[in-house]
């Protein structure tokens, strides 16, 4: 399979903007069969939502991204590594967050006053 | 002068050349994505390979299962397991490969992270060249390795299992009507029409598998 043909059809305003529709409509078909998915048509449904995914962190301008990343297959991969440990990171400090104990100290102290 | 003019044309034309299979191929490749039968000619017929159907899969599974049976009673094949062993006898050591297979990955892993956050053109050259010679080290020792195992009763039930399933996807054009085109899995293994038959697990392995 030409996976490097695949990426550009997947990464093509059209199929990003039939995907979009897809998710959009329900009912906007992609491939002519609905079941018995082929290993080339899942890896497309893969990487439509990759680039998807791509082109909405653009848009939201997050950081290291960028058109020429997108264009670019070895620096689209770098970049979702990076994006995957950031997201594990940010995961693991919320779950840090949550099960912190509460200290004496943290307990807002209460303040009685005489009038 | 003019030879200058001729081998720049000559470069043109060539890249034109590759400009146009790279459109072609996305084409077909697009084509192969939205239906997944993929229609090819050889000599003058009209064939086409298609994704094997459930019951198709069953008999896929059944006859997987009955040539594992005869395999594994036969004492000239052995277990991908045992290969490791008789290997290592003989100075080939296949679990070393696969140490430096995961070493090669956790050290592109690096790259890539500093690769992610970087805009430095020249380091990104550079990084870029780091990866894919390293990607070119890993993918040499995976093929040693897959080559040195491909006797193992794993991998001949694999290329077993594919050649069938090949047969039952294969279909010819009659009348407008498609049909089997090879009678039985020995029919296929027999035949002498060379180009039908790579053509044929070209097509297979371009549908089912992520040969890329």
């Amino acid at each position: 399979m030409n996976f490097k043909i695949l990426k550009k059809l997947a990464r093509s305003n059209e199929w990003q903007l039939l995907y979009s529709r897809a998710k959009e409509l329900g009912t906007l078909r992609l491939f002519k069969n609905d079941t018995d998915l082929t290993k080339a048509q899942i890896w497309m449904l893969y990487l439509l939502e990759m680039f998807s995914s791509l082109y909405l962190d653009l848009a939201m301008k997050e950081n290291y991204i960028s058109e020429e990343v997108i264009e670019d297959d070895l620096r689209c991969e770098a970049y979702l590594l990076y994006r995957k440990g950031k997201k594990s990171e940010e995961k693991f400090n919320g779950y840090k967050d949550k099960n912190k104990r509460v200290t004496p100290s943290d307990i807002p102290g209460v303040q009685f006053i005489r009038k | 002068m003019e030879k200058e003019q001729k081998q720049q044309k000559q470069i043109m034309a060539k890249e034109a050349l590759a400009a146009m299979q790279d459109l072609e191929d996305s084409v077909k490749l697009e084509n192969i994505v939205k239906d997944n039968k993929i229609e090819f000619k050889s000599g003058d017929k009209m064939f086409r390979v298609r994704k094997p159907n459930l019951e198709e899969q069953q008999e896929i599974d059944d006859i997987r299962r009955k040539k594992y049976l005869e395999l594994v009673r036969d004492d000239s094949y052995l277990f991908r397991k045992q290969w490791v062993d008789t290997y290592k006898k003989k100075g080939v050591d296949i679990i070393k490969m696969e140490t430096d297979i995961k070493r090669i990955e956790a050290e592109t892993k690096q790259l890539l992270l500093r690769l992610a956050k970087t805009t430095d053109k020249k380091i990104i050259e550079d990084l870029k060249n780091q990866i894919l010679k390293l990607r070119d080290e890993m993918y040499a020792i995976s093929m040693e390795k897959t080559d040195l195992l491909s006797y193992s009763i794993e991998d001949q039930i694999t290329v077993y299992a594919k050649s069938y399933a090949a047969y039952l996807a294969l279909e010819r054009k009659d009348n407008d009507k498609w049909v089997k085109h090879f009678r039985d899995n020995e029919a296929l293994q027999k035949s002498e029409d060379t180009d039908l038959v790579s053509k044929l697990f070209y097509y297979f392995d371009y549908l089912l598998y992520s040969g890329v």
